[in-house]
């Protein structure tokens, strides 16, 4: 199963990942520049991705904790997702997502 | 940084109030208290309509306030019931009275729109009330630190391993995770460390000849108050996370008045479930809260202190930020709520005045 991922350099990844694997994980062990400075329990929105519209449909909705440290991300839209958050099953097979902005 | 008005808070311990003028600073709003001939508490704002002096420089005559500069006189509603000279009485000539309430020995005071004082609001738990458990007030420490700091602490029970280490922690809780929770308007942190040797205050209080389990689970019911339950249990015993009432277990309270945007007062008092007819035991755990809260005012200073300058990088969050997290984001909330109101609140003008 694999994430397809874009870098913030417009460099196309194609990751495997194994089902239960955080977003987050897989894009830090791939080594795209994702900080992830809390470690993946939703304190820190520093691994902010934006998701293909066809695949953020397919995510069950943010948790209210996640929608709140989303607000303080940067250049948030619409499909933006804390990475850490979004968890990885068979379904989500070939999710496209591309990592947001980074502020320094 | 955001005051939320729309709360009771803690204006002082009722045995700190009589019938003198007590002037006190909430949210830099400058308050006068006394109590009536009959006892009742009353807030006015600390300031004569006329020339501005504050009437805690005044004299109470019965129980109406007189200014002591020319003696115009406020009854307990903060109506003006006297000025010198003249006969008319403008509806103008008032001061803000403040909806107070009395329980357990403490004086709690509302801040925001008077027609949302709710006494029900006022915080209280049945421990208060049970004969099994024994309260005991502290003191109320000045912070020079504005109160989110001091509230993001007491959300925070990972601190406790490096700023209390003599006292409420040690290295045994250091690489514990932290759970945390959002409760409708309360942010629960806790975390309990299995089968380690007690911490000073446990070893001091509890007479635990081995190792045992310690519990730290931190309430804090946005915007001011901490209930941190704590305690510890011989770990033979592997009491479950429902049975702390088995072990030495005490609240240790903080109830957080914000003066300015730079300086908050924690009036700090706990209840505990042994040596309940110990009139001794209150003060001697006192004197470890002590040691304990002062490490914190000395961290919370230095905090603010570095307020002053602007942050040159982006503050790193990790993982045990969650609870602060969460209750920044209620304080923000209950301030967003409060926004349109609280510009009448602040005016403060009473409905009789506005006829």
């Amino acid at each position: 199963m694999k994430v397809k991922a874009t870098d913030r350099e417009g460099g196309q990844h194609e990751i495997t990942f194994h089902e239960g694997d955080t977003l987050m994980v897989v894009l830090t062990d791939e080594d795209l520049g994702i900080r992830a400075e809390c470690g993946g329990c939703c304190a820190c929105a520093t691994c902010h991705v934006y998701v293909a519209p066809e695949w953020f449909a397919k995510l069950p909705p943010p948790s209210d904790e996640e929608t709140g440290m989303l607000d303080e991300a940067f250049e948030v839209q619409p499909t933006s997702r804390l990475s850490c958050q979004v968890l990885l099953t068979a379904a989500l097979d070939g999710i496209e997502v591309t990592v947001a902005p980074d502020w320094d | 940084m955001t005051f939320v008005r729309n709360a009771w808070y803690v204006a002082g311990w009722s045995k700190n109030f009589g019938r003198e003028l007590t002037p006190l600073t909430i949210m830099d709003e400058d308050i006068v208290i006394y109590r009536t001939e009959a006892g009742a508490a009353v807030a006015l704002t600390d300031e004569c309509p006329h020339k501005r002096l504050p009437l805690s420089k005044g004299r109470l005559k019965g129980d109406a306030v007189e200014c002591g500069y020319h003696g115009l006189t406020f009854g307990c509603d903060g109506k003006c019931v006297r000025i010198p000279g003249q006969s008319n009485l403008p509806a103008s000539a008032w001061v803000r009275a403040y909806p107070l309430h009395e329980r357990h020995g403490i004086l709690w005071i509302w801040m925001g729109e008077a027609e949302k004082a709710d006494p029900a609001l006022v915080f209280d738990m049945p421990e208060f009330s049970d004969p099994k458990w024994a309260p005991h007030h502290g003191e109320a420490l000045r912070l020079a630190c504005n109160y989110l700091p001091v509230a993001d602490n007491l959300c925070d029970p990972a601190h406790v391993s490096f700023v209390h280490p003599t006292t409420l922690g040690n290295p045994a809780c250091e690489d514990v995770p932290i759970d945390c929770e959002r409760r409708g308007r309360t942010v629960v942190t806790w975390r309990w460390i299995r089968d380690a040797p007690p911490v000073g205050f446990f070893k001091a209080f509890g007479n635990f000849a081995g190792n045992v389990d310690r519990w730290h689970y931190y309430y804090l019911h946005a915007p001011n108050v901490a209930v941190i339950d704590f305690g510890s249990a011989a770990s033979e015993e592997a009491i479950g996370e429902e049975e702390r009432d088995k072990g030495v277990r005490l609240f240790a309270l903080h109830f957080l008045t914000p003066v300015s945007e730079t300086e908050t007062v924690d009036h700090w008092m706990h209840l505990r479930n042994i040596a309940l007819d110990d009139a001794e035991m209150g003060d001697r755990m006192n004197e470890q809260f002590r040691i304990a809260f002062a490490e914190d005012k000395e961290i919370l200073e230095a905090i603010q202190a570095r307020e002053a300058k602007p942050p040159a990088r982006r503050p790193l969050r990790i993982a045990i930020d969650r609870g602060p997290n969460h209750l920044r984001r209620i304080i923000a909330e209950m301030a967003a709520e409060e926004g349109p109101a609280q510009a009448a609140a602040e005016s403060g003008a009473p409905v009789q005045a506005a006829q």
